[in-house]
């Protein structure tokens, strides 16, 4: 009897833990929600690509994309592997709200292929630039190509800005 | 994923870990010997594939294989035939009883999706992603880990100089496990969470060992690192086992104890190198007891050189020989260090936000739940009521000091450790300190006496420990 009076303090001290509203909405969001709904899509989507792609959602696609341009546009006969030189980071609000560019390791990591932006010291070694809104890749051959672009993209930017 | 990979490194973790118990000494039950041996075999092996690139051995699945089996052997071979297997033979497993078994299906129930996360999902952290997760991907497609992730523009990111614990045990469950490795960290998370609840359920009747143990793996912000891949939960289990190991020598004068728990902080600074500095603030502790046992000069100076010397190794492992002589790009740690008197304020200013914005605060309780409000209380309580500590809670008291004074001392020589990341994350280490305090308090011990006493109809009877047998 006794022993059954502690399993029902036990019972009910855990229904009164998750009854605390901090842990109650931590339970719903992170446990039952989660075992209720995510659960049962990722069960059927195990591929590698898929579940890339449902982790890193609009930044792994954007990934791809600009590789899949490189790739094709990149002249195969190049010597060099190509550097492209991305839009600012301040462009990403054209892509996706909340969206973050990649930085130059994120991108390698998920494409195998190298970048750089216009603030950083390697952009004056890109030898290719992504316009993505155009979905072109664009050959880069010295430095006043390389000011065209970031001009480019600074107005690109501004446009952005203005109300 | 790779089943017989999964066992084989398993296995290869235990038996490792196994054996590092074996070489101290350590006798302890059947469940937490298991899971000492997985959480540090896990650490030891994470370091192999760093040595193995030191040595310029191509890392391949063949070669970190072998090198996996030789350090579990080398580990485990030389105390193999000491060891008591009639303790594994003998083992009986007793049913919890219904009210703690109660407990223990929600702890499962709350757990499992954190191991499925872990294996479904790639690592998303911005700190693995730029940087050891990369060089994990092209060690595995170029076999060294001073790969092609180099040749990149690094101007953005410090990641690729952090310690090698995430990239190494990538390496190894990329190789043998699963595309997205991870697996580790439910090792180590469900391997620690299973030797907190024996602790907590050798000193507390298991409905309050199983309430505060509620209390920790609810913590919304630590529960979110049993299946984001990074150093900090790591560090935080194995600085707590140092400081338990420590305590236990303080307790029983036991030196193999204090070698243990040495190699334990070794092992923490192998996965965050900065812990070297809270370990100068640790030495007092049993430098204290050395002096008050009478233990000579000798024996002191020897140990305590051994204690600063032994996490020194794993530290100037990456810190002085592989970022050094190894690394393509140029690293000073000087250039992260600044011990300037000028900086001095700013250690005031970081206790202060650190309280402020971090623990009491609505974000404290987003992070931590009420952990940083129930611990308080319960201490003012035994201030209160009880006025009496015991050893292992009063070393809990010291290590819980060191790092609420130790941390805002590290944001302030530490440029780089900032107050919302790093520092949030170095308070883990705090969270199983108070649990074990919390098992030691004195008005929860009266009161886990007197559910006791109920349970077994008014004769006051110490909580047992029911499902396994004491060894």
């Amino acid at each position: 009897m006794r022993r059954l009076a502690l399993v029902l303090l036990s019972a009910a001290l855990i229904f009164g833990f998750f009854q605390v509203p901090l842990y109650k909405s931590w339970l719903n969001g992170r446990i039952l929600n989660y075992k209720g709904g995510s659960f049962r899509k990722e069960v059927h989507r195990m591929g590698i690509e898929e579940r890339k792609k449902a982790r890193f959602g609009k930044l792994y696609e954007f990934c791809r994309q600009v590789s899949a341009v490189a790739k094709q546009d990149f002249p195969k006969n190049e010597k060099e592997q190509p550097l492209i030189l991305l839009p600012p980071y301040e462009y990403a609000k054209q892509i996706a709200p909340g969206f973050i560019m990649p930085e130059p390791m994120i991108f390698y990591h998920m494409t195998g292929l190298h970048c750089t932006y216009p603030h950083l010291g390697s952009a004056y070694n890109a030898n290719c630039a992504m316009l993505y809104k155009e979905q072109k890749l664009v050959l880069l051959h010295n430095k006043a190509e390389i000011d065209s672009v970031i001009a480019h993209y600074k107005n690109l930017v501004d446009q952005q800005s203005q109300p | 994923m790779s089943i017989p990979g999964l066992i084989f490194v398993l296995a290869m973790h235990l038996l490792a870990g196994r054996g590092l118990l074996a070489m101290f000494g350590v006798k302890e039950r059947l469940i937490t010997t298991f899971a000492l041996s997985m959480i540090t075999g896990v650490v030891i092996d994470a370091l192999i594939p760093v040595l193995l690139e030191m040595c310029r051995i191509p890392i391949t699945t063949t070669n970190v294989g072998l090198a996996l089996t030789i350090t579990a052997a080398a580990l485990f071979v030389p105390h193999a035939r000491k060891l008591d297997y009639n303790r594994l033979r003998n083992a009986r497993i007793r049913m919890p009883r219904l009210y703690e078994l109660i407990f223990l299906v929600v702890f499962a129930a709350l757990m499992a999706p954190t191991v499925w996360r872990c294996f479904y999902y790639p690592p998303n952290a911005r700190d693995v992603i730029s940087g050891p997760e990369p060089i994990a991907d092209y060690t595995i497609k170029e076999h060294t880990m001073l790969n092609s992730a180099f040749t990149v523009d690094l101007s953005t990111t410090n990641n690729h100089l952090k310690p090698p614990f995430v990239s190494g045990l990538q390496i190894i469950y990329k190789l043998f496990v699963t595309a997205f490795g991870q697996l580790w960290i439910s090792v180590i998370a469900l391997c620690f969470l299973a030797w907190l609840y024996v602790l907590m359920r050798e000193r507390l009747h298991p409905i309050l060992a199983g309430l505060l143990m509620l209390l920790f793996i609810t913590m919304p912000d630590p529960y979110a690192y049993t299946y984001i891949i990074l150093f900090d939960y790591s560090n935080m289990v194995l600085f707590f086992a140092g400081i338990y190991y420590l305590c236990k020598h303080i307790e029983t004068r036991d030196n193999k104890l204090f070698l243990y728990a040495t190699v334990l902080f070794a092992l923490a600074t192998s996965i965050r190198a900065e812990t070297l500095i809270l370990l100068v603030m640790v030495a007092p502790l049993p430098f204290y007891h050395f002096v008050k046992r009478k233990a000579g000069l000798k024996q002191t100076v020897w140990y305590m050189g051994l204690f600063m010397f032994i996490p020194f190794v794993l530290y100037y492992l990456w810190m002085g020989l592989f970022m050094k002589y190894y690394m393509p790009v140029p690293y000073s740690v000087g250039q992260d260090v600044n011990l300037s008197a000028e900086r001095m304020p700013f250690f005031f200013e970081r206790f202060w936000y650190m309280n402020k914005n971090l623990l009491y605060s609505k974000l404290g309780l987003d992070l931590f739940g009420y952990m940083y409000y129930v611990f308080p209380v319960v201490l003012l309580a035994d201030a209160i009521f009880i006025r009496k500590w015991n050893t292992e809670a009063r070393v809990m008291l010291y290590g819980l000091l060191i790092l609420y004074i130790g941390i805002p001392i590290l944001g302030t020589i530490l440029p780089l450790f900032d107050l919302n990341n790093t520092t949030k994350r170095s308070l883990y280490k705090m969270l199983p300190l108070m649990m074990l305090y919390m098992a030691n308090s004195g008005v929860l011990q009266k009161l886990s006496a007197a559910i006791s006493k109920f349970e077994q109809g008014g004769k006051l009877v110490v909580a047992e420990i029911p499902d396994i047998e004491k060894q």
